[in-house]
């Protein structure tokens, strides 16, 4: 019995591996991949750090269009310390300043 | 290589320190709730530096400066714009909702705000691999420590190496030095236990404060040390750029899109930037568990940017010091035996016992937030959920730490069986690459999306973890690379985002009492929630 349960999933598994051979064969990955891949091997190096910059800034500021309710909610009171919209710029431009040195 | 009796003091100090710090918070475990989310009553600063420790295993200090050794500083990618930018946009966008929903783990927020078979998928999944990971972790972790403190064949008389070869041989694993494997395996498995049976969630995250302290202290001094041998920063640069072209690129943070490494920069982004870190660090309950214990909600966000500071600093401790062994001691045939050769050549007595601390409080950090997630997702999410539902508080305690001790013994025993099947080993390194892309569009479009729907999170669930299986399994057939996990994550992620989007937009939307304090639409300009949020923090 337990030889025909394990018989019955191996040929499964067959048959499962062969149509997904079949089918994946027949999408052409290989010529998209490298499509894909010719796009960004256009990219300059310069080009991949405007990016990361772009991002990092905008991550840093972006806390500043949030309500400044939000920023401290929860918190008692709110001085300077506790605005959290800093916080994220001071990260942000910790990354900006090793991503623009390396 | 061989310790003095004062690193074995230090390392004693250590072990019996940190297990009488974590034990000692037991005494604050009246209920459930302070035992899986520490009462709610978490600082910020205690927030963050968990989040660093439990992120930071002893296999990073290892792997990492093994990979900088090899392709060079890329390898920071991973603490670098793998965790600040998910950090930033978990703070804010994410983990509050998860505060607010007063969820004990990941798989429950996401049965609040789909349906109860998303859950028990990812309450199964996460559970699973959880628990397999402890074995993972205590073996190759074991594995590492017994090269640098082997154990005497004749300690205790040989009667320890008798007994653990007697039990390994049931594995046919009583072989070399496995056996001082598996007594490592069960010191560090027993010691992060009997903490977590005791204290809970709080003491994991004050032991992991002081363990990050120790990591710091000694990670610091492998790496000045090194930088004062080579030279400093021009030393280093100046001696690695002369070997050759191609070391030419091991101070770049961006590799060429056409790389031979695993790292071009078009995967660094696509798959790590925008997928697998902030599917890890919003996404993994062994994460998150702490920003759901902070005792506020302004907390919760702090601890998630401090812990963002502090993370910038990581890659100067564990990828630096695979550079620096590389000027020093070039040739080597595997990067892995960099940071031990650092520590062997460099480090004085004393010190060498400060860097094994480092190793041990990096895995039991890591170890012990496995451990008590993998008990808070089987409590929470499949025994209190289909098992038994209308139990006493105490008796959800009492399970609780239950399955703590369960889970160190499944640990020490499922560990040999790790190192057995290669298969297995690589099928729970490889379960983050297919779970993190599904997991991370459910949370998202969860979280920022109202339009999203019970069916359309279930739909982009199986979606994308059967299409991440299929490009692991078949990625021969569809990708030139050889280590194609980064393009894994990306597009099983964009094709289970797509699935929820069109399935929910094809079902009926959810209805707006549902999603109160669960989304983005419903958090900040609702009346009824905002009074309903003020009355639980009046509590």
């Amino acid at each position: 019995m337990i030889y025909m349960i394990l018989d019955f999933f191996r040929r499964s598994k067959d048959a499962i591996d062969q149509a997904l051979d079949f089918i994946l064969k027949k999408i052409p990955f290989f010529q998209i991949g490298n499509f894909i891949e010719d796009l960004f091997m256009r990219v300059p190096y310069w080009g991949v750090k405007v990016i990361i910059t772009v991002l990092f800034l905008t991550l840093g500021v972006t806390p500043f269009f949030l309500p400044k309710d939000y920023i401290f909610k929860g918190s008692e009171d709110q001085p300077l310390w506790k605005d959290l919209r800093y916080w994220t710029l001071a990260v942000a431009l910790s990354e900006v300043i090793v991503y623009l040195y390396f | 290589m061989a310790l003095a009796g004062i690193d074995l003091f230090i390392i004693f100090v250590y072990m019996i320190g940190i297990m009488v710090l974590g034990t000692y918070y037991a005494r604050f475990v009246d209920s459930s709730e302070d035992f899986y989310i520490s009462g709610k009553m978490l600082p910020w600063w205690a927030i963050g530096m968990s989040l660093v420790a439990t992120d930071i295993s002893a296999l990073d200090f290892i792997a990492a400066s093994g990979q900088g050794y090899k392709w060079g500083i890329v390898v920071a990618n991973f603490d670098w714009i793998g965790c600040l930018p998910p950090m930033i946009i978990g703070a804010f966008f994410i983990v509050p909702f998860y505060w607010r929903a007063n969820v004990y783990t990941v798989p429950e927020y996401l049965g609040l705000r789909y349906n109860q078979p998303v859950r028990a998928i990812q309450a199964v999944l996460w559970g699973a691999f959880l628990a397999c990971i402890l074995g993972a972790l205590y073996w190759a972790t074991g594995f590492m420590l017994v090269e640098f403190l082997p154990i005497p064949d004749d300690f205790m008389g040989g009667t320890l190496k008798s007994s653990l070869n007697f039990m390994l041989s049931f594995y046919n694993s009583d072989t070399g030095n496995h056996w001082q494997i598996m007594a490592w395996v069960i010191v560090i498995a027993v010691t992060v236990g009997i903490y977590c049976y005791a204290g809970g969630l709080s003491a994991v995250v004050v032991t992991d404060v002081a363990q990050l302290v120790i990591m710091i202290i000694g990670g610091i001094a492998v790496v000045v040390l090194g930088m004062i041998k080579v030279g400093g920063m021009e030393g280093l640069t100046t001696k690695i750029y002369a070997m050759g072209p191609e070391f030419q690129n091991h101070f770049k943070l961006f590799l060429p899109a056409d790389s031979p490494s695993p790292y071009p920069w078009q995967g660094i982004i696509f798959g790590l930037a925008f997928v697998l870190a902030p599917a890890y660090w919003l996404g993994n309950q062994a994460i998150v568990q702490r920003n759901l214990g902070a005792k506020s909600e302004w907390d919760t966000k702090a601890g998630m940017l401090w812990g963002a500071f502090v993370h910038a600093c990581i890659p100067i401790l564990i990828t630096f010091p695979g550079l620096v062994a590389l000027a020093l001691y070039p040739g080597e045939k595997t990067g892995d035996v960099a940071f031990p050769r650092l520590v062997h050549k460099l480090l004085p007595p004393g010190l060498t016992g400060l860097v094994f601390a480092v190793l041990l409080a990096a895995l039991m950090s890591t170890a012990a937030s496995n451990l008590n997630s993998a008990a808070t997702i089987w409590m929470k999410d499949i025994y209190q959920s289909f098992i038994n539902k209308k139990a006493s508080d105490k008796h959800y305690l009492t399970v609780g730490r239950l399955l703590t001790a369960v889970f160190v013994l499944f640990g020490i025993f499922f560990a040999p069986i790790v190192t057995k099947y290669d298969g297995l080993y690589i099928a729970i390194q490889s379960f983050l690459t297919f779970i993190q892309g599904p997991n991370l569009a459910l949370i998202l479009l969860g979280i920022l999306w109202a339009r999203t729907t019970g069916w359309g999170g279930l739909a982009g669930l199986l979606t994308g973890l059967i299409s991440a299986i299929i490009m692991f399994y078949k990625k021969e057939l569809i990708f030139t690379r050889q280590e194609p996990f980064l393009f894994i994550a990306w597009w099983s992620f964009f094709i289970s985002a797509l699935t929820i989007i069109i399935v929910s937009l094809l079902t009926k939307p959810e209805p707006r009492e549902k999603l109160l304090g669960l989304v983005w639409k419903y958090a900040d300009k609702d009346k009824p929630l905002q009074d309903a949020l003020k009355e639980r923090a009046e509590k």
